[in-house]
């Protein structure tokens, strides 16, 4: 064997979908006939199960992508969102009522969850001014529940770790864009620090949210009835970030600033947000690009430029100086 | 449950790739790999020390023979030599235009390929480049009966829908009725293929994949073409059935599909009996991009076969397959 025989290491591999299946029925008691097959690779695989007559969907996590309490965290945050009829994805519980299972991989162990099929075709598709109001409203709802919202372990969102943690392998991404590289230095030290003040001075409202809404998170049926979808990156954080989720992705993705615009009318028919949310706005809207390009940078490897709809380093070396320009962050 | 679930797909880690690729290649060092996209195969974008970028493709373990990966890289190779835009295949060290990587789960291949610049001609299709194209495959067409390829690569229709069948069914086991035609339009199908004469529709080394997305468009204009994966020797008029169909899958505007085969035309007229075999090719394209999607679904998924609707295709290949009077 010469060295070129050697294994390559794996960045993430694909569970083969009726192994897979064959676990997912044997802990969640789900009926024949059953199939079990691959319906799409993303951040987390995502399988389809046909069970009794009757379609599901597996949310396979990648290795290290989530932990039991996160996933309990998920579950429970749908859960309660249900009770009060906000459109989100149906969990279901296994047969011993745990919130999910987990599956050995060759990397690693892996979280499963399982949620009922969700018709409808996703809101990128045809992004509308009035469904946009419509969601802005459903996340003005969801803000509200939040309090009554009480998960058995608190999952805050980190906005200072990541970035410090990632910020190598952004280095390496853009070794070769000297300017870019210097610039997002300056970033990755200020944003931290900015931010970290703000969670020290508790001044902005937060509770449990949905973590990562964009144009590509709901689905929408042709009667126009919505599904806010991928709770993935739930947790508490401030509200006025979650928006800039929204906000960014109408960006990122070129589209007409009435859909950020309709969006926060919207919300702000059931939650008007207040003074010191809207002072923040800037520099949140800094936290989710450049977390958004820390975290492109780390899971890249496995999942590809395409997969992310990345628009390009010669996009976001643009925005990214726009954004902190405006947040006046250096 | 201790054991490690199977895997049928691996997305090999980035940097041991590019290491691999810094030995194997003449390329300036340092060489920086990254994963571009994860579709039939998995593609990785690849920088050496000057700044050139290259494509390096993975292919699936087992998804392709050496074969056909020889002849692909040896294709692209003849056709870029004749003046046609496409990307090159980038000879390794040892002078091979591919070469042989262990995946976790077997035996692949990879080939670095020159970078292709552009847009992506289906972001925006319009009737000049349709007709542009479709001269170009015609030019095409008409350059392949120069290429001698030390390894054969023939496309094998019938036999493809024959092997397509068991997938199919199983795929489409909840749906009523939908098996049963499957198995019979397959079969059908395959013996209508196999009745085709070279007099009637001339083969050739064909792309074998064509639609709007596998063509690049330059910032000069012009057009290069991507993605010889399926490549091999086939019916040209089943080349343009490919595209035609596809543009139909997307829902694309019928004058795109027609300034193609027109622009096609100027450069290869087809004959009245290719021109009667048409709905033929068209429905065996159809069938087998469905049939292909229920072979590869669980190391891909639906997404990058833009997540078929079986009802669409239930209703489709019926009368497709009717259209093509062999059922």
């Amino acid at each position: 064997m010469d060295a070129h025989d050697d294994i390559l290491p794996a960045a993430h591999s694909i569970i083969d979908a009726e192994a897979l299946g064959h676990e997912v029925q044997r802990t969640y008691g789900l009926r024949d006939p059953f199939r079990c097959e691959l319906l799409h690779r993303g951040m987390n695989d995502f399988y389809l199960v046909r069970a009794g007559g009757e379609q599901f969907v597996i949310q396979l996590w990648r290795v290290g992508q989530r932990t039991p309490d996160g996933v309990e965290y998920e579950v429970e945050f749908l859960e309660h969102l249900l009770k009060h009829q906000i459109p989100v994805p149906v969990p279901l519980r296994t047969k011993d009522g745990a919130p999910g299972m987990r599956v050995p991989s060759p990397e690693g162990s892996r979280e499963v969850a399982m949620f009922r099929w969700v018709d409808g075709r996703v809101y990128s598709k045809n992004p509308t001014a009035s469904i946009a109001r419509r969601m802005g409203e459903i996340f003005g709802h969801i803000h509200r529940l939040s309090p009554s919202y009480k998960p058995k372990k608190d999952k805050p969102i980190d906005h200072v770790g990541p970035v410090r943690r990632t910020f190598p392998r952004l280095k390496a991404l853009v070794a070769h864009r000297p300017d870019d590289l210097a610039f997002y230095g300056r970033v990755a030290e200020a944003l931290p620090a900015a931010y970290e003040d703000v969670v020290k001075r508790g001044e902005v409202p937060n509770g449990a949210i949905h973590g990562d809404i964009h144009i590509h998170n709901a689905f929408i049926t042709k009667d126009e009835r919505i599904t806010i979808m991928d709770f993935d990156a739930c947790g508490r954080d401030h509200f006025a970030q979650e928006l800039m989720s929204w906000r960014w992705s109408i960006e990122k993705n070129n589209l007409p600033v009435a859909l950020w615009e309709e969006f926060l009318a919207g919300y702000e028919t059931i939650r008007p947000l207040s003074a010191i949310e809207k002072k923040h706005i800037p520099l949140f809207l800094v936290a989710k690009e450049f977390q958004y390009l820390c975290g492109f940078s780390l899971a890249i490897n496995a999942i590809g430029h395409v997969q992310f709809h990345f628009p390009g380093l010669d996009w976001f070396a643009r925005s990214v100086r726009k954004h902190v320009a405006d947040a006046k962050l250096l | 449950m201790t054991k490690t679930l199977p895997i049928v797909h691996s997305i090999l880690d980035a940097n041991a790739l590019g290491e691999r690729i810094a030995r194997q290649y003449p390329l300036k060092a340092p060489v920086h790999c990254e994963l571009l996209t994860r579709g039939m195969n998995d593609v990785y974008l690849v920088r050496d020390g000057n700044g050139t970028e290259y494509a390096c493709r993975v292919w699936r373990a087992g998804f392709r023979t050496e074969d056909d990966v020889a002849y692909e890289t040896e294709f692209v190779n003849f056709l870029d030599a004749r003046g046609f835009a496409v990307p090159a295949a980038v000879p390794a060290g040892d002078g091979r235009l591919y070469a042989p990587v262990r995946g976790p789960e077997g035996q692949r291949y990879f080939a670095l390929f020159r970078w292709a610049p552009g847009k992506s001609y289906g972001d925006k299709p319009d009737v000049a480049g349709a007709r542009e194209l479709g001269r170009w495959f015609g030019r095409f067409h008409r350059a392949v009966k120069d290429f001698r390829p030390r390894r054969q690569r023939h496309v094998d229709l019938a036999g493809g829908l024959r092997r397509i069948a068991a997938p199919l069914q199983k795929m489409t086991a909840h749906r009523p009725g939908d098996p049963a035609f499957y198995a019979l339009a397959c079969e059908a199908l395959a013996r209508a293929l196999e009745k085709v004469d070279e007099a009637s529709a001339p083969t050739g080394a064909t792309h074998g994949d064509f639609h709007l997305y596998n063509a690049f468009r330059r910032d000069d204009g012009s057009f290069i073409v991507l993605d010889f994966d399926n490549c091999g020797v086939d019916r040209f008029a089943q080349e343009l059935n490919s595209f035609i169909w596809a543009n139909d899958y997307v829902g694309v505007d019928r004058g795109i599909s027609e300034a193609f085969l027109a622009g096609y035309e100027s450069e290869r007229p087809m004959g009245a009996r290719e021109k009667a075999l048409m709905p033929l090719f068209y429905a065996a394209k159809e069938l087998r991009f469905l049939g292909g999607f229920a072979a590869n679904v669980n190391a891909v998924g639906h997404t990058p076969l833009l997540n078929p609707d079986l009802d669409w295709f239930a209703q489709r290949v019926r009368a497709n397959v009717k259209a093509a009077g062999v059922l």
